[in-house]
């Protein structure tokens, strides 16, 4: 966790949306560590080991062990074994984010989906690009996810600079 | 006949197997000898034993396999004798003569034993000789549909046409009623000539539902041969056995005689000798039908040991130094219930594909009633070139229920990460009241089981893992974050080049 509050990142990396066996939960972690789950149910979490967890809820306490790629998690939890898959709030918004973009006959903002760096510019003003070809490059948390067009579509102007940051919501280019 | 002690065993075969069997040889104050590929340098059985030398490459046909290499390093390390284990070379007659030759003592039957029971026209026309039961059926080719129709009227359908040639399935018709016969003649003999080049088909009768029970034998140089009860192997999946128990619900003290006597006369009729495992299928009615010997120690054998405290490997090795066995039939007593669950590294949830990987976490179960045999620990690698079997985890309670209720708290305490297993696939077996309640076939988990029931677990618990997973994925995104010291510590460190130095060496 970043010193000093919230981070460079805002909250949105304190969001996990994790699925356990197929089934859905959200869980919110503070900046002491301590998370909360689905309705808000607080879970604490002791670490035994770099695969041996204690998790307490109320009167439950909860043996966990785990072990992943910080995506994909295999899990045995009270004596059953589950895998599980992790995406962090600011994941899933790229993700859909990137899904909604690129409108094809009328002018459309695209706008950075969370603070980043903007490592590349892809495309000049003017350009045609066709569906799924990348605008830009943004990084975040040291991942570098593209931006694409899900639609032929030209580019109007553009307003990222490379190598500059950029805040949540901040215009990046228009398309139309 | 000639005693020879034996103070030092070769054992030609990793993981689990090995080390069991290298376990007993300390016990009897034997130097033991392991010998490894380069995959297997730091494994569990070269670690165990007093020495070990490498013999090649991982493919197992450039190491395991290799005969001569193996009985070269035999000789080299002044080996009196060579347990072969299973699998490997160890239903291989010319290994077997070829350790014989060299004047090394073979720890299991004689490489003539070997050859006859490997050969399954061979051996059903020997046991026939012998007196003992197959499944019904015209051995020779049929000259024609009407050859099939007589045998089915009289033993009566279902009836399985085979292609003489066969394997695999191919040219193989079930057939339930006479008015399929003709069709299914005709298509059995154009695929078995497709296939084979050869279109004689014969017909036997077919067991719909079987069980698989196998006998224990043991038999030593001056002739004795005893059984040792009998293993239920019904829970397979494709012919792979996943669980075994004895006794069978389906056995009792007669048909336990019946059958044991059975298979003492299947192995004297190739003059057997060390142990060797008698495998039958049995129909609704009880009846049973050899189908064919195991001519080694078998994977299953704890099951066996737990309920007889017998240790087989001893009893082999005194066998193979011309020791007549220390006990008669009478002296063979039946104690409790052993259950045996086949730990493997398989991805349960996408199709069955073998898992390979190293183990990251392991806690093993423990308590009463419990023998766990594994060849691999934390941190060890599951190879691909070899078979996918981690574990065996063996129950023992005085009865049947306690034994599955034990089994299952063994089952849930058994944490296993970094690699796929089938854990939870055992433990829904385990759990299920047809397992329960004794009712089942070879037909089980394509009956019961789909990946989607593996999917339970409560509330509480998967909300605990969730918050577990959360925070490691915030840990391994904070670990990469920019501003901080960069990639998690393990990536570059020494450790890794030290381990990678070890492997080169």
């Amino acid at each position: 966790m970043e010193e000093g509050g919230k981070g460079l990142y805002g909250d949105m990396n304190r969001t996990y949306y994790v699925t356990v066996n197929g089934k859905d939960h959200v869980v919110r972690i503070d900046d002491a560590g301590r998370t909360a789950v689905d309705d808000g149910t607080a879970f604490n979490v002791a670490r035994l080991s770099s695969t041996e967890f204690v998790v307490s809820t109320g009167d439950q306490v909860i043996r966990v062990v785990a072990a992943g790629n910080g995506e994909e998690f295999q899990v045995t939890a009270g004596g059953r074994q589950a895998s599980a898959v992790v995406e962090s709030e600011r994941k899933r918004l790229l993700r859909t984010y990137a899904r909604g973009t690129g409108v094809s006959g009328h002018r459309r903002e695209i706008q950075a989906p969370m603070p980043a760096l903007v490592v590349k510019i892809e495309v000049e003003v003017g350009q045609e690009v066709h569906a799924g070809q990348g605008l830009l490059i943004l990084e975040a948390m040291k991942m570098e996810n593209e931006i694409r067009a899900h639609q032929p579509c030209k580019v109007k102007s553009i307003h990222a600079v490379q190598g500059r940051a950029v805040e949540k919501g901040e215009l990046l280019l228009v398309l139309e | 006949m000639t005693r020879r002690r034996i103070r030092s065993v070769l054992v030609a075969n990793r993981g689990e197997i090995a080390l069991r069997i290298i376990r007993t040889c300390r016990e009897l104050g034997i130097r033991t000898i392991a010998v490894y590929s380069e995959a297997d340098r730091a494994a569990s059985h070269v670690m165990a034993a007093d020495e070990a030398y490498c013999i090649g490459p991982p493919p197992s046909r450039e190491s395991y396999l290799a005969a001569g290499t193996i009985i070269g390093t035999a000789r080299r390390a002044r080996a009196d004798a060579i347990h072969p284990g299973y699998g490997f070379l160890a239903e291989n007659p010319s290994f077997a003569r070829m350790v014989r030759d060299a004047g090394i003592v073979f720890i299991g039957p004689s490489p003539e034993s070997i050859a006859a029971m490997g050969d399954k026209t061979t051996a059903r026309r020997l046991v026939q000789k012998a007196g003992v039961p197959t499944v019904p059926g015209t051995i020779d080719a049929l000259r024609g549909v009407s050859g099939a129709s007589a045998f089915a009227a009289s033993a009566g359908f279902p009836v399985l046409l085979k292609a003489a040639a066969g394997g695999g399935g191919k040219g193989m018709r079930i057939v339930r009623t006479d008015n399929e016969l003709a069709a299914a003649f005709a298509a059995a003999q154009s695929e078995a000539r497709a296939a084979f080049g050869d279109d004689r088909v014969y017909v036997e009768k077919y067991l719909d539902g079987p069980r698989h029970v196998e006998i224990q034998v043991i038999a030593d140089a001056q002739g004795h041969t005893l059984h040792l009860g009998e293993r239920e192997c019904t829970i397979q999946r494709r012919h792979q056995k996943i669980i075994e128990e004895s006794p069978s619900v389906i056995v009792d003290d007669g048909m336990r005689e019946a059958m044991g006597a059975t298979a003492v006369k299947a192995a004297m009729s190739c003059g057997y000798e060390n142990v060797g495992t008698v495998e039958f299928l049995v129909d609704r009615d009880r009846c049973f039908y050899f189908l064919e010997m195991n001519t080694r120690l078998q994977v299953e054998h704890p099951v066996t040991e737990m309920r007889t405290g017998l240790d087989l490997v001893a009893l082999q090795i005194a066998v193979a130094e011309g020791t007549p066995l220390p006990l008669g039939q009478d002296d063979v007593a039946f104690n409790g219930h052993a259950i045996e669950c086949r730990i493997c590294a398989e991805d349960v949830e996408n199709g069955f594909l073998p898992a390979t990987g190293r183990i990251l976490h392991l806690r093993t179960p423990g308590g009463a009633g419990i023998r766990e045999d594994r060849g691999v620990g934390e941190g060890g690698e599951i190879p691909l070139y070899y078979d996918s079997m981690i574990a065996k985890l063996i129950a023992w309670a005085p009865g049947r229920a306690e034994a599955i209720a034990r089994m299952s708290r063994a089952l849930a305490e058994y944490e296993l990460l970094g690699v796929k297993s089938n854990v939870g696939l055992c433990r829904f077996v385990i759990d299920h009241p047809r397992f329960k309640a004794g009712d089942f076939t070879t037909h089980f988990l394509e009956e019961e089981f789909t990946p989607e029931r593996l999917r339970t677990s409560d509330a509480r618990t998967g909300q605990a893992a969730a918050a577990v997973c959360a925070l490691l994925s915030q840990e391994g995104e904070l670990a990469g974050a920019p501003g901080r010291n960069g990639r998690p510590v393990l990536a570059g460190s020494r450790w890794k080049k030290g381990g990678r130095d070890f492997t080169e060496t």
